[in-house]
């Protein structure tokens, strides 16, 4: 208290002094480094290999029950797709409680007048049975069975030489992701829950473990502003997201082999954007939260949950009901997630990334200013 | 004498579960939030969603195909441009997931019976909303060549009779929401039984029940019958809410379906009794219970099938007791899973009982030496 400090000199010194105290603890807590590396590694790879929507083989059981050449050539059909694992038989029986144990995704049935009413002129019946348990995959067994019928149909028709019908050919492309993984957009997609778990979990526990250990009197007792008190506790946590983004970004280029596309600047402007959404909600929970528990709880059920289920990558937002459609616009990751698939996927389409981040800024703005309220709230 | 011990220990840890309000609320409204979220918006299918379509024709028959479209139930609007520039920025710019592009000889080529053809640009971004999309396309597509092209003169000379057995509209719902009655008990079951003993480590009363006449038998048993009976009281609540709010029918066996729920929860307890001989704090334990829950979750055909892992993880997710509960809950709700397959799925559960629950007693006895 001796000679007054130039103010912002000393604002300086003190949010130096807080952020060294800060990474001091971060660094030296073994479950942050859990929090950091472990899970984010974690979840990297089972969204990288564990979770597929890419069925690669569909079991399915193919009942023949009178073996004819005509039925001969639609089994044939069948195996020159990639899309089946066939297993064969006369009995339909045979099949039902596979079907039913979940070990066939699905049965085709040729009955035993096929041929003959196929050569009559009836029309016969190809009776397709899926699992209904498992819509995603019954949807998949159907509609590649129709194919390979319609396939079948046509060579059919050219055999014969009758006038081939003319059907719409439709040549479908997918633009960014031709082959189709849905490991390229999952990856992306969690590499949002990563963000949104160091920014929001680790740091709910970071002011919250100041309450729950009775070191927040002291640190009210300090000339710290609260200003400064947030600026320190956000640099280290803002820092260790984004090495974490650094290690994902690595992963997902060498390891799961997904393009980068758009500008590493874009990508990491974008990214910081976001954390710093992520880290204003984990501070507010924690403000508010005196507990690690309870903010621990709050972050899973405010900022972890809603980024699973409302980002678009798992579940489609436009097919919900019009309230939680509405919901999902004050979900960050709503705005984060196509933003970083079309930056790694499509390139740097500002038309995506720029409404984004000026929403996910205006976000943070919010979060930030009611933090300080409830902050300076306390100190009274 | 060792009844009166267990049924002491049982009853002080279901007074500390329910005797705090705010743990009391921890118990009760999650779960029940989670149902309801999970069973409105975790949806995979695409439906209400806009689709772009450049029209190059000027004839009827590409008229009559994008009037199909708008009927289509799947879709909330078909945006028509004007230019293969604005309709590819309109992908790029994520307005629509996919564009259909009618090429100027469509009408043309119909009336002459030559084949026409029709580009389908999909948004590969997401890949798996756009492969539904893309079926929903194809089938109508193909129909309508079927009635304005082949139409009378060309009769179908054989045709594809489908049944989805087990949920016959393929409900997402009737799928997925049955499932929770095992994994939300879960979550609530690994959280209280690995915090409790976490929490008696941290606050050094753990100690205190070590020179309790307690045996560490009792003590593990102490800590997991109330975990059971919480646990069980959530299944039943969610299977009454389930059945009755989501008017989803239970086909199989209600006695089969508790047996397996319990074997599960016991092989639950096994693992978090498990972590929690691992851990000396409450936030260790929390870290320790998502490390093990994620990859349970992931790995157990919750989110995608099992059979589309890859080879090397498959052994993994068969070790996994969601994999073979979520497969009994599903079966016995949707299609009355005889005994002998549901006791096939059974034993790797009890399996996983033995193995985790003999590791955290030899644990505890090594730490009281």
């Amino acid at each position: 208290m001796s000679a007054p400090r130039p103010v912002s000199n000393g604002s300086w010194r003190r949010i130096r002094a807080l952020i060294v105290k800060e990474t001091l603890q971060v660094s030296r807590d073994p479950s942050s480094f859990v929090v950091a590396f472990v899970l984010p590694a974690l979840l990297l790879f089972l969204f990288g290999f564990g979770i597929s929507f890419d069925a690669t083989r569909l079991k399915i059981g193919l009942v023949i029950e009178e073996p004819t050449p005509t039925a001969r050539e639609f089994l044939v059909a069948l195996a020159n797709t990639p899309y089946f694992d066939i297993q064969q038989s006369s009995d339909r029986r045979a099949f039902v409680d596979d079907l039913s144990a979940g070990k066939l995704n699905g049965v085709v049935v040729l009955a035993g007048d096929f041929t003959e009413r196929l050569a009559r002129g009836d029309t016969a019946a190809i009776q397709v049975i899926s699992d209904g348990s498992d819509p995603n995959t019954a949807a998949l067994v159907s509609g590649y069975v129709q194919g390979v019928w319609a396939t079948w149909r046509a060579q059919r028709a050219v055999g014969a030489e009758a006038a081939p019908p003319g059907q719409i050919e439709i040549h479908s492309r997918f633009w960014f992701n031709p082959e189709l993984q849905s490991r390229r957009f999952l990856v992306p997609g969690s590499i949002s829950l990563i963000q949104m778990m160091i920014g929001s979990l680790l740091t709910a526990l970071v002011v919250s473990r100041e309450w729950e250990r009775g070191t927040m009197e002291a640190l009210l007792a300090t000339p710290v502003r609260v200003v400064e008190f947030i600026i320190g506790k956000l640099v280290p946590n803002f820092v260790l997201g984004m090495c974490a983004m650094g290690v994902c970004v690595l992963a997902s280029l060498f390891v799961f082999d997904i393009p980068l596309r758009g500008s590493v600047l874009a990508l990491t402007l974008f990214t910081a954007i976001f954390l710093i959404v992520a880290l204003s909600l984990g501070l507010l929970i924690s403000t508010v939260a005196r507990t690690q528990f309870l903010a621990s709880q709050i972050a899973m059920l405010v900022a972890f949950l809603p980024g699973l289920y409302f980002s678009g990558f798992l579940f489609e937002v436009a097919s919900m009901p019009a309230p939680l459609r509405a919901f999902a616009r004050i979900v960050p990751a709503y705005y984060y997630v196509p933003g970083l698939q079309t930056i790694f996927l499509a390139g740097d389409i500002w038309a995506v990334i720029l409404p984004a981040s000026l929403v996910l800024f205006a976000m943070s703005s919010l979060l930030f200013a009611i933090t300080a309220k409830k902050t300076r709230q306390r100190l009274d | 004498m060792i009844w009166t011990r267990i049924s002491a220990l049982i009853v002080k840890e279901l007074l500390a579960a329910f005797r705090d309000p705010k743990g009391r609320f921890a118990l009760i409204i999650p779960p029940l939030l989670q149902v309801f979220l999970f069973a409105f918006a975790a949806t995979m299918e695409v439906t209400n969603v806009p689709i772009g379509v450049l029209n190059q024709d000027w004839g009827a028959q590409s008229q009559q195909l994008i009037s199909r479209f708008e009927r289509a139930s799947a879709f909330s609007d078909v945006r028509r441009y004007d230019s293969a520039s604005a309709a590819r920025a309109a992908i790029d710019r994520q307005e629509v997931i996919v564009v259909v592009e009618i090429g100027q000889d469509f009408s043309r080529k119909i009336a002459a019976r030559e084949t026409p053809s029709v580009l389908v640009l999909l948004d590969g971004r997401k890949s798996n909303s756009a492969q539904l999309v893309n079926s929903y396309l194809t089938t109508i597509i193909g129909q309508f060549g079927a009635d304005s092209i082949v139409n009378a003169a060309y009769a179908p000379d054989s045709k594809i009779v489908e049944r989805s057995w087990y949920n016959p509209n393929r409900d997402y719902r009737n799928a997925m929401v049955p499932i929770l009655i095992a994994t939300l008990p879960m979550t609530m079951v690994l959280m209280i039984v690995g915090m409790s003993v976490a929490r008696e480590r941290e606050l050094g009363t753990f100690e205190q029940l070590l020179v309790s006449p307690l045996q560490p038998i009792e003590i593990i048993l102490g800590k997991s019958v109330p975990g059971l009976i919480i646990g069980l009281a959530q299944c039943l609540v969610l299977t009454a809410i389930v059945m009755l709010v989501f008017g989803i029918p239970l086909l199989g066996s209600a006695l089969l379906l508790f047996l397996a729920l319990t074997v599960f929860l016991i092989a639950v307890i096994g693992i978090a009794l498990f972590i929690s001989s691992l851990v000396s704090t409450q936030q260790q334990a929390m870290m320790g219970t998502m490390v093990v829950m994620m990859p349970a979750m992931m790995l157990s055909g919750f989110s995608s099938p099992v059979q589309n892992m890859p080879g090397w993880l498959q052994p993994l997710a068969m070790a996994n007791p969601v994999t073979h509960i979520l497969v009994i809950v599903r079966g016995i709700f949707l299609r009355d899973m005889p005994f002998w397959l549901v006791a096939e799925r059974i034993w790797p559960m009890i399996l996983v009982a033995v193995v985790t629950m003999a590791l955290a007693a030899w644990m505890f006895r090594r730490k009281i030496q």
